[in-house]
């Protein structure tokens, strides 16, 4: 019962990231046609186009945020993990619990941070493009935000995995990999 | 409680010459009650957003350039103006006047509170092509500007291809042609190593801006009369110092850039320049409608 | 005690296998908590630290080595280097290292080397009777080429860490000399060992084969020239050369060579963006981490301790590599650039280093690390496809460690290898 409720919400947190990756490598895309044309500007218009530089800023940070969010999910970050390999399966499992928890509450700060940001800086307006500063730490909010919506989902499998993990060897990325059962 | 001072120069700079000033007589003079630091060379970050942390008392007291200080107090974007001042003593009167004082409640507004009001001189265009006599002269070259729509209208009415690019890129771009010009005050053109690429360095000083000493509003409230009367006193002294030092390093700059094969040309008529800048002036005050008085003012206290 | 939250902290996240960026972020956070500084700042840091104009160039680099790999332009640079040099005893692990050079140059990642030349060559070698630990030698430790050899996107992240003050140009061209050095010692030792061993040589396959590998080389091998040349040339700058670059090496491998496919289009984006928002989350993170760093006043009091110890700068200079060195082999590059160039970089030019000659000490040392355990992500990558274990391939890596110490060395103490070049293209200043 509740392990299938993990498995419902693990889905979901699969199609969020998803739509967090799929941000990231629309923005990666529109650098190519944006720069293209800023030096195309500058060649051939002999008129700059003056908004590339605060348009790519933007979308540098539409790549980081949402991305390294879903980085989460998959535990595609880079990290040391084998000090905790050495250990002992369930301990593995606790240590790895107890760093989900305080990447949760590093989450739930940026969150706080992020919108903090946005609203500190919503009267000011981004040179050239003229639209409100705050929009460029709204990604970083949904950062915080998926941060801690994936660290607690990490916490909520391994309670869930508790009585296989001394099965096997304890590796966290293999328990994203499988399927909660 | 130290007080933490952000500073974006090294520390033999005139502007840090000046804060370190400041800091030593406030120490002296409370006696060791009030003890100011200076962090030299940016390490607390950027000046947008050490401008945010002094807002947010993060930071105690700084140096900002009041061109990103018009980001969070309009009233501070009308020194941006081109060719708002007709040169230095021009400003220095100004700005120690009323104008100076309206500016400085703008900056109130927005949890800074003004101490004095640092030189950094006057920004003049030079490029790798030839010698700007006219607004004509400016015509389809490449100028690296500051991100600022004033600098990027400037530019462009005065037939100019303005081009934001960031500081570090520029000196590349000089020397390979992707820019042909830039703008900035004899000693940032010497310390850039711009000079050495670009060798026409035409005076047209079309922005003056000055530097604002300020400190956090709430941490200024917090001080006693007596705590006050120091913190002027000490302000006072070491804008003083930053002027002075100021001067000789502006002197020493261009005496170096002069022996060092550079042309330097003074402009016989700034008035075709400052007719140029009418579409930018409109366009700012058909945005900002409550700073006509001000800009006025400015303009007035120089006749 | 603040210092000690800000170093302990970061010290537990990494032992406990925290990402590298949150450990950086949380260590941050609890010390702006410590001092009661407004967490807002710490999060101003973190995204004041991504939007940098002068980062925008690594996605670019990024990506235009995932096109390398997923459009064929990878495996032509090998056929090439196959052609001109695998006739040679240990033929085949030359063409590792010289494909690495060439390669390497492009992607400027050193993990990406590792996947996309090793996924081509370790099979091969294994199959024509090279043991698996030596193709797996080989492959990881010239992939330090990319890292040296012009365009790279740790270069870049140097020069946002060092304050910006440095040419991205300079540091450029200050890469090719000791990249070729490197290149070379470990051609060395690849044929020494090959020797040892009594590896075939593959027949030569006539100089008409080289010619043609050539030209089917050619138009992928522009993609470098293009982003290298359009820098230096002052055609673009950095971050247009880039982008430029990733638009070229889109249409030589979706119209001429044909071998870009929707899906490995998709794929490439996919793995730029990811590693990316990788990278920019570090880089913002150790923003925030520098920020508490130079509020404590870390480095000044670690420069203090050094000259504690010693005032000689011969010595001094093999303390910092020491250090690096060990830095390198538990943590990964692109986050140690970031952590250890606020540090390090004052002290070394303190002794009479030149900022861009430290870049590439920092380089070598950092990308030695990543091919030692026990965290080495270019080793783990080799291992995982040569079908190796660590402790196996890491028995017979000596020789190959011995060559990029030796370049390492040479580099340090002799100045005139990464200065000469970048002085003579761009004037001494
Ligand atoms: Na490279
Ligand atoms: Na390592």
């Amino acid at each position: 019962m509740f392990s299938s409720f993990i498995n419902l919400i693990d889905r979901l947190g699969g199609g969020i990231a998803g739509v967090l990756n799929l941000i990231g490598g629309l923005a990666l895309v529109a650098l190519i046609p944006s720069f293209a044309w800023l030096v195309f500007g500058r060649y051939v218009l002999n008129e700059t186009p003056t908004w590339v530089e605060q348009i790519s800023l933007i979308l540098i940070v539409l790549i980081t945020f949402p991305v390294a969010a879903a980085g989460m999910r998959d535990n595609s970050h880079l990290s040391v993990s084998f000090f905790r390999d050495a250990l002992p399966p369930k301990i593995a499992a606790i240590v790895a619990a107890i760093s989900y928890a305080a990447m949760a509450w590093f989450g739930y700060w940026m969150l706080m941070g992020g919108m903090d940001l946005v609203a500190f800086n919503w009267a000011k307006k981004m040179p050239i493009i003229h639209i409100s500063d705050g929009w460029r730490s709204v990604p970083m909010a949904v950062c915080g935000a998926g941060i801690a919506f994936f660290s607690v989902l990490h916490i909520l499998k391994i309670i869930t995995r508790w009585k296989t993990i001394s099965n096997a060897r304890f590796y966290h990325d293999d328990l994203l990999n499988k399927d909660v059962e | 409680k130290e007080w933490r001072g952000w500073n974006i120069h090294p520390p033999e700079y005139p502007v840090s010459t000046g804060m370190e000033e400041f800091a030593k007589i406030i120490n002296e003079k409370s006696g060791g009650e009030l003890e100011a630091k200076v962090y030299h060379g940016g390490v607390l970050g950027d000046q947008p957003d050490a401008i945010q942390q002094v807002r947010l008392g993060g930071l105690d007291w700084a140096v900002f350039n009041l061109g990103p200080l018009g980001e969070v107090a309009p009233e501070a974007n009308v020194v941006s103006l081109p060719f708002i001042f007709k040169n230095v003593d021009a400003m220095h009167k100004v700005m120690d006047g009323p104008a100076g004082q309206q500016i400085a409640d703008g900056l109130i507004k927005a949890g800074l509170q003004p101490l004095g009001w640092y030189d950094s001189g006057a920004r003049s265009f030079y490029n790798t092509k030839h010698p700007i006599n006219t607004p004509a002269d400016l015509k389809g070259l490449k100028f690296r500007v500051m991100s600022n729509d004033l600098y990027v209208q400037m530019v462009a009415a005065l037939g100019g291809n303005a081009t934001p690019m960031a500081y570090g890129e520029v000196y590349q771009s000089l020397k390979t042609g992707v820019i042909d010009g830039a703008e900035n005050n004899y000693p940032s053109y010497d310390s850039s190593g711009h000079f050495e690429a670009a060798k026409y360095y035409s005076v047209t000083q079309h922005l003056i801006l000055p530097e604002c000493l300020c400190i956090n509003k709430a941490l200024y409230d917090s001080l006693s009369d007596d705590e006050k009367k120091i913190v002027h006193e000490a302000a006072d002294a070491s804008v003083e110092v930053q002027r002075a030092a100021w001067a000789a390093r502006a002197e020493k700059s261009k005496e170096k850039v002069i022996a060092a094969g550079i042309e330097v040309n003074e402009i016989a008529d700034k008035q075709a320049f400052q007719d140029a800048m009418q579409p930018v002036y409109d366009n700012f005050l058909k945005s900002n409608p409550d700073l006509a008085d001000l800009v006025k003012a400015i303009q007035d206290a120089q006749k | 005690m603040g210092m000690t939250i800000l170093l302990g902290v970061f010290a537990i996240g990494i032992l406990i296998g925290m990402p590298v960026a949150i450990a950086l972020g949380i260590a941050a956070l609890g010390a702006f908590f410590f001092e009661g500084l407004p967490t807002l700042i710490a999060f101003q840091r973190i995204g004041s630290g991504i939007s940098a104009f002068s980062l925008l160039a690594i996605p670019f680099f990024i990506f235009a080595g995932e096109l390398m790999l997923h459009g064929g332009i990878a495996s032509r640079l090998v056929q090439f280097a196959t052609a001109l040099v695998g006739s040679r005893r240990g033929g085949l692990g030359i063409v590792n290292v010289f494909s690495s050079m060439l390669f390497g140059g492009i992607s400027g990642s050193a993990v990406a080397d590792t996947s996309a030349l090793g996924s081509i060559l370790i099979p091969v070698m294994k199959k024509e009777g090279y043991r698996a630990d030596y193709a797996v030698n080989v492959t990881v430790t010239s992939s330090i080429a990319g890292i040296m050899i012009p365009p790279s996107h740790n270069m870049i992240l140097y020069a946002v860490a060092a304050g910006g003050g440095i040419s991205i140009s300079k540091l450029f061209m200050a890469g090719v000399v000791p990249g070729i050095i490197m290149c070379l010692l470990l051609g060395l030792a690849t044929w020494l060992v090959a020797i040892k061993h009594g590896y075939p040589a593959e027949p030569f396959p006539g100089w008409r084969v080289v010619w043609q590998t050539a030209v089917r080389a050619i138009p992928g091998f522009f993609t470098a020239v293009i982003i290298v040349g359009g820098v230096l040339s002052g055609v673009f700058t950095v971050t247009e050369s880039g982008a430029i670059g990733v638009a070229y090496a889109l249409i030589i491998t979706g119209l001429v060579y044909r071998e870009l496919s929707w899906a490995g289009f998709v794929a490439a984006v996919k793995q730029s963006a990811k590693t990316t928002a990788l990278v920019m989350l570090l880089v913002g993170c150790a923003s925030a981490y520098g920020y508490m760093l130079a509020f404590y006043q870390v480095p000044d009091a670690l420069a203090d301790a050094i000259t504690g110890i010693t005032d000689n700068p011969i010595m001094v200079l093999l303390l910092i590599n020491v250090m690096l060195l060990i830095a390198g082999m538990i943590m990964d590059m692109a986050a140690l650039i970031l952590i250890c160039t606020p540090i390090f970089l004052p002290l070394a030019v303190q002794f009479g280093m030149d900022p861009i000659q430290f870049g590439m000490v920092l380089m070598m040392n950092l990308g030695l690390g990543l091919c030692t355990p026990p965290v080495g992500s270019c080793l783990f990558v080799g291992c995982a496809i040569g079908g190796v274990k660590i402790e196996k391939a890491v028995q017979s890596i000596w020789p190959f460690y011995l060559a990029i110490l030796s370049a390492l060395l040479l580099t340090t103490y002799i100045p005139a290898i990464s200065m000469t070049l970048p002085n003579l293209v761009f004037g001494a200043n």
